[in-house]
């Protein structure tokens, strides 16, 4: 493939240099409204295709008029690992009577096979299409039998690399890791750069920088952003220089939040790259889209200000909208670091680096098993804020609801709190009686009064188990995902003994007050003598009550005893935790030549995918910052809309109520392949979606077209039937 | 990480075009003298740190405002949240002397200070290495009746400096810091106290409770 000569040739992007380039202003009113972006013409409906190769960016219509399907386009070898490895996980165990009641509640008319084969061909015939063009245009890749692991980041252009550096950590030092000195140079080197600061233009936090390098910095900017506001009434929301630059900011006042990015995937702005596809016989397709995401996606700039949300929030989380405005009122030269610890700016150093590469914040980036969770928000904020949970059996989740529903009624006695204070778990837990067999006794006291949410969750990652909340209020997935990501960062992740109490906003639920939270995790390993290792859980209780510590500590110990107390139930809560903790393609779902996926469950926003180690065989920062680039494209991209034989039949039937729901997961079917070409190898990403899921794929590019819609499908399918497994829905309400 | 408990100040320096204003930052900031004019366009920003009463970590955020006309529309966010303000003149010219009170009423009014008869300002008398003979004739006289005599005047420390050969330069700027630094204190101690705040429960109805649904 020719990729890397055609880059000189091509529209790619000249060399970043910003004096050369014309700074261009992106003023939108408050009102956000994104008129420009949209389609010139509403009336003539165009399926819009980006068939980049991303890696040198040229753009490819395809032309539909003459094209016959395809099926062979690869006809490459598949991996010998790959078929190799079907084969040893290919007996799946039977499933038990159980199981497959679960399995059967998902199944409904719109699953069977006959549709999915119609469906499936109809995908064929479309990416047939697509990759035909893709081959038609570049030279032959059969050889293609490179393992990925062989390929760098740095292979895909997806930093700005001038001086042509080909060592990925030599690169990751000088342009990614957080460098806080009074460097210049070094400070200028850095993609990203985050700073908060007060509208008196006094710093608050620099993701890079010493505070005498930031000083200057926050002033310019602070001036920049309050004389526009002043002078021409708008709120200043982005400045693009060049192709190659972004400053966005977003206004919380008295506080001023401002990123600026040079990183490829943050920069892609999908209107300037997408051509136009006119597919015959489309006359009639409704092109209403109520698609929320996707015209929210069409602003170029919100990957940024979700970003600075966040950081935003985070802020909130720890000192409440209130505290904020009250120390700025009369007195705009406070200085907000006063009330903030180094921990707090150690943990938005770590939400930055998250946010921005889906990378730890260690000294140990060589490692090669790194910490994933990063990784784990990453996509978590890709795919708006969803909530990544953890596959158990719908048996086990509806136990561990109870539990936390029965927690929630306990009752003792009044003068029974202040006697088990100082006691042990085990002394303690005998005087417990959940309040359902009935209660005469005057005396009696709910423990629970002032618990609002429990959460059961794995320590290290943060997957959730179960999830209670009270009738009338629930919590975002926004405040959720905050919410873990504190917890994370301030768990000691090896004590078992400690009780944590953190007094938290929650912006979403309330920004003007404090919410409790009680964190204890427990070692389920304890409880075994035969040394099976299980990863621990934590427990998070949520109390409206700052002086209830005593009485949710005594729920937690509650909750732990009936969880350890049946041998049986233990059992499988724990094989069921080590079988899914690593959640392989290969074993769990029976499919070869895919190496990771997501599926994303729209209807409750949460979302699954495998252990990234089957993409490169490692969980190293090259493998990491390659995933965190292809899923950005994938979910950046524009999709092609499909227009599924079922759709005309929605359209006709609008009218009856009784169809409409049977084909609603056929709307807005639409999907997006990619393919990043290197010289001796590449990748294949798939994206499909519709109302129900949206589905993310990588693959190697020999991956035959119709093995990639079959064996997506599949997982597809799998993820469906597994719906209760995968995902904790929203919860248990009490 | 260390600078999270020094103190952070702005300040702003104000004063005519050509007084000396970004010489005055830049002996003090790098300890250098240009003899180029160059008019300063919007604001230059410097940062330095000095420690006052021998313990006390200051990092001074200096504003430096261009002085001519055409660039005083740049408003509110240069006077925000200010912590000091140094009105700056030229010895040798009084035109720039006279101006002292409106360049301190246009800091007021676009600053929106809580409490403008408490506000720390200095006054700064630059290029006093120039001959005798070019100065303001009766300068002190002038002066005095500019800082006291006035209604509602200038009553604020004056320092007489040569950005040129660094004289007094360092002790202009340490009386600033410690200024505001005494303002700040002062704010603090002034019941700005929002610890309370940290205990704003968030009432929380529950359509039903425990006890009705136990059944």
């Amino acid at each position: 493939m020719s990729s890397q000569g055609n880059d000189t040739s091509s529209a790619n992007a000249p060399p970043h240099d910003d004096r050369e380039s014309i700074p261009r202003l992106l003023i939108t009113p408050p009102s956000l409204t994104p008129t420009s972006i949209l389609p010139p013409s509403i009336s003539q409906p165009t399926l819009a295709v980006n068939l980049e190769n991303v890696s040198n960016g040229i753009i490819k219509a395809i032309d539909y008029s003459n094209s016959t399907p395809d099926q062979l386009l690869s006809s490459g070898p598949k991996l010998s690992v790959v078929s190799s490895e079907s084969s040893e996980y290919g007996v799946r165990s039977p499933i038990s009577q159980e199981e497959y009641e679960n399995l059967t509640d998902h199944f409904t008319d719109e699953y069977d096979d006959n549709d999915n084969t119609e469906d499936n061909e109809e995908l064929q015939n479309l990416i047939s299409d697509i990759i035909r063009y893709e081959h038609s245009h570049s030279i032959n890749l059969d050889h293609n039998n490179k393992l990925m692991s062989e390929s760098s980041y740095l292979d895909f252009n997806i930093f700005p690399n001038h001086d042509s550096i080909t060592d990925e950590l030599e690169y990751y030092n000088k342009y990614i890791k957080l460098s806080k000195t009074n460097n210049e140079e070094e400070f200028h080197d850095k993609l990203k750069h985050f700073f908060i600061f007060s509208m008196a233009g006094k710093p608050i936090y620099s993701f890079n920088g010493a505070d005498e390098l930031v000083m200057g910095y926050a002033g310019i900017l602070t001036t920049i952003i309050s004389t526009f506001e002043e002078n021409i009434n708008e709120e200043i929301k982005s400045i693009t220089v060049g192709d190659n630059l972004k400053i966005v900011a977003i206004n919380r006042n008295p506080l001023v939040l401002v990123s600026i990015s040079s990183i490829s995937y943050e920069l892609m702005s999908f209107s300037k790259n997408d051509v136009g596809l006119e597919i015959p016989d489309d006359t009639e397709q409704e092109i209403k889209d109520t698609d929320n995401d996707h015209t929210l996606r069409n602003n170029q700039d919100l990957i940024l200000i979700n970003q600075l949300n966040t950081l935003y929030n985070y802020l909130l989380s720890i000192l409440s909208k209130p505290v904020i405005e009250k120390n700025f009122m009369n007195r705009m030269n406070y200085d907000l670091r006063r009330i903030l610890t180094s921990l707090d700016f150690d943990n938005i150093d770590a939400l930055c680096m998250r946010l921005s590469y889906g990378l730890p914040i260690t000294e140990e980036i060589e490692n090669n098993l790194l910490d994933t969770s990063s990784f784990d928000f990453f996509i978590s904020e890709l795919l708006d804020s969803s909530i990544q949970s953890i596959k158990i059996t719908n048996t086990t989740r509806t136990r561990l609801n109870k539990i936390l529903l029965a927690s929630k009624k306990l009752k003792v006695k009044q003068q029974q709190i202040s006697s088990t204070e100082t006691g042990s778990t085990a002394g303690t837990i005998s005087s417990y009686f959940p309040s359902v067999g009935g209660s005469t006794l005057v005396e009696e006291k709910f423990l629970g009064d002032d618990l609002l949410f429990s959460l059961l969750a794995t320590s290290h990652n943060n997957k959730i188990l179960s999830y209670m909340k009270p009738k009338n209020h629930s919590l975002s997935n926004d405040d959720l995902k905050l919410l873990l990501n504190v917890i994370h960062s301030s768990q000691n992740s090896l004590d078992y003994t400690e009780d944590l109490w953190i007094p938290l906003c929650l912006p979403n639920f309330n920004p003007n007050g404090f919410l409790y939270v009680f964190v204890k995790q427990i070692n389920l390993s304890d409880y075994f003598k035969s040394g099976i290792v299980v990863q621990p859980l934590t427990i998070i209780l949520i109390s409206s009550n700052k002086n209830s510590f005593y009485q949710m500590q005594e729920i937690s110990n509650y909750i732990i005893y009936m969880i350890i107390k049946d041998e049986a139930v233990l059992n499988t809560l724990a094989q069921e935790l080590i079988n899914s903790s690593r959640l392989s393609i290969i074993k769990d779902i029976n499919v070869p030549s895919i190496k990771h996926f997501i599926y994303k469950s729209k209807k409750c926003n949460q979302f699954i995918m495998n252990d990234l180690i089957h993409f490169n065989n490692d969980r190293s920062m090259n493998s990491l910052l390659q995933l965190v680039y292809f899923y950005s494209v994938l979910h950046n991209t524009k999709a092609v809309k499909i227009k599924s034989r079922l759709k005309s039949t929605y359209n006709q039937s609008t009218s009856s109520n009784n169809q409409t729901s049977s084909s609603s997961s056929f709307q807005n079917k639409k999907l997006t392949y990619a393919k990043w070409t290197l010289q001796d190898n590449s990748v294949t990403g798939f994206m499909l979606a519709d109302n129900e899921y949206e589905f993310y794929c990588l693959s190697n590019s020999s991956i035959k077209s119709n093995d990639l819609i079959n064996h997506s499908l599949k997982i597809i399918k799998w993820c469906e039937k597994n719906q209760k497994r995968l995902f904790f829905g929203s919860g248990v309400v009490f | 990480m260390s600078g999270r408990k020094k103190t952070l100040l702005k300040v702003i320096i104000l004063g005519d075009s050509g007084v000396g204003k970004t010489s005055l930052m830049q002996q003090f900031v790098n300890s250098k003298f240009s003899h180029q004019y160059k008019a300063t366009i919007g604001a230059d920003f410097l940062t330095k740190e000095i420690t006052i009463d021998n313990n006390k970590q200051v990092s001074l955020q200096i504003w430096d405002t261009a002085g001519q006309e055409r660039f005083q529309s740049l408003g509110v966010a240069f006077y925000r949240g200010a912590d000091c303000c140094v009105l700056c003149y030229d010895v040798t010219n009084e035109k720039s002397l006279n101006n002292l009170t409106s360049w301190k009423d246009e800091f007021l009014v676009q600053s929106n200070v809580t409490n403008p008869q408490d506000f720390p300002f200095i006054i700064i008398g630059n290029k006093i290495d120039v001959d005798e003979n070019k100065k303001i004739p009766s300068l002190q006289k002038k002066l005095q009746n500019i800082t006291s005599n006035q209604l509602g005047g200038l009553n604020y420390p004056v320092f007489e400096t040569s950005a040129k050969e660094g004289v007094n330069v360092e002790a202009a700027f340490e009386v600033i810091a410690k200024m505001a630094l005494q303002q700040e204190e002062l704010n603090d101690a002034n019941g700005h106290d929002v610890s309370d705040d940290y205990n704003d429960a968030i009432n929380i109805h529950l359509e039903s409770e425990p006890s009705n649904c136990a059944c």
